[in-house]
């Protein structure tokens, strides 16, 4: 039985990215960055919206020549992981170990929990929405950027309510705040 | 040195300070919590309110019946505390409600909140709504952000902040984790 994790970067008010689509006060810093890589080298399968993956996607091809060490890393870990897009459009896959899920099925997530080996992380707001209301997502590992942009796509999900347990905390040097969270059940 | 104005709220994991129902059942409120808000708002020099927060607060707190057997001694401590303090209410409706600690800010905010905080005297916590704050923002007139954000997600209610025009970057002061998971997190301006 495999654990599904929700990790994103979200402003102090909750917003993935601002009302213009932008999420630059958003961006990890090297200490951040290797705080993610150790959270992703658990994780055996990602799970993406669309949007979510076309974003992550330029990982399995940037060049990491003038990067710095966490960028590298990153790169390595995501590149070796295998990936679920949920989509009805794409047909287009650039990368490895992915696979197509046509619709968001509960049940056959449910499915893939019970005989994943390695944890999955869920990424992508809407996507993620869906699996908070389907009650499947076991944590949520957040990291708040201090800023305030006071509108735009909202990290976690409208009209879903739901309890959580803080399990940890922890500051860094640039100013964001990690916190995870046990969910202890929808409303 | 001119008192600092802090604003202080409880927030929901997604940044709501009520629920859909502009209800506040989801605030974890333990005895240690509880002991540690009559500390810091028995240190305070006054507490400037939006008029819809001041009539909650007003309507619970003042109206506090203190020999009521489900009313706990530190609720009691707290309405004594929150009874002598001075309340300044931003309200073109509100004229004055009888209590000779609550005035009112009808006009001129940015001038009569700075002659405020040049008054001498301890810092001022701000508690309101999103349109208040947001617009105090923009003033530049908040000194620090305390927010509680309490362990839940409450999907749909009302926002911290208003739709702002520019996002407002700030650095994290001081972050500190009380028994039932809330997280209080300190913020200035950047």
């Amino acid at each position: 039985m495999a654990a599904l994790t929700y990790v994103t970067i979200m402003s102090l008010d909750g917003y993935v990215a601002d009302e213009h689509g932008s999420f630059d006060w958003g961006v990890p810093d090297e200490e951040v960055h290797g705080f993610i890589n150790d959270l992703m080298r658990s994780v055996g399968t990602h799970l993406y919206g669309r949007r979510m993956y076309e974003v992550m996607s330029v990982w399995e091809t940037m060049d990491l020549a003038e990067e710095p060490p966490s960028i590298r890393e990153f790169a390595a870990i995501w590149r070796a992981a295998a990936k679920v897009v949920y989509s009805t459009t794409l047909d287009d896959i650039p990368t490895a170990h992915t696979h197509i899920e046509r619709a968001f099925d509960p049940d056959g997530l449910r499915r893939m929990k019970a005989s994943a080996e390695r944890d999955l992380s869920i990424g992508g707001p809407e996507l993620a929405a869906q699996a908070l209301a389907a009650g499947l997502v076991d944590e949520c590992h957040l990291f708040l950027a201090p800023v305030v942009v006071g509108g735009g796509l909202r990290a976690l999900p409208d009209g879903v309510r739901f309890g959580l347990d803080l399990l940890d905390e922890r500051r860094f040097a640039n100013d964001m705040v990690y916190v995870r969270y046990g969910v202890t059940g929808t409303e | 040195m001119t008192r600092r104005l802090i604003s202080y709220m409880f927030t929901s994991l997604d940044g709501l300070i009520a629920d859909r129902d502009g209800g506040l059942d989801w605030v974890p409120i333990d005895d240690g919590s509880m002991r540690f808000a009559n500390t810091y708002f028995a240190a305070m020099g006054g507490i400037v309110f939006g008029r819809t927060v001041y009539e909650g607060f007003v309507e619970y707190w003042d109206r506090l019946v203190p020999t009521d057997p489900g009313t706990t001694d530190l609720e009691r401590e707290f309405a004594g505390i929150f009874g002598g303090m001075e309340r300044i209410v931003v309200s073109t409706t509100l004229a004055t409600d009888g209590c000779e600690r609550t005035s009112v800010i009808a006009d001129d905010l940015a001038g009569a909140l700075s002659r405020l905080k040049e008054e001498p005297g301890n810092d001022l916590l701000l508690i309101c709504g999103p349109a208040l704050r947001s617009r105090l923002a923009e003033l530049g007139m908040i000194d620090r952000y305390r927010t509680l954000v309490a362990p839940v997600a409450l999907g749909e209610g009302i926002p911290l902040f208003a739709p702002t025009r520019e996002p407002l970057s700030l650095r994290l002061a001081d972050s500190t984790v009380f028994s039932g998971g809330v997280i209080m997190l300190d913020h200035e301006p950047a």
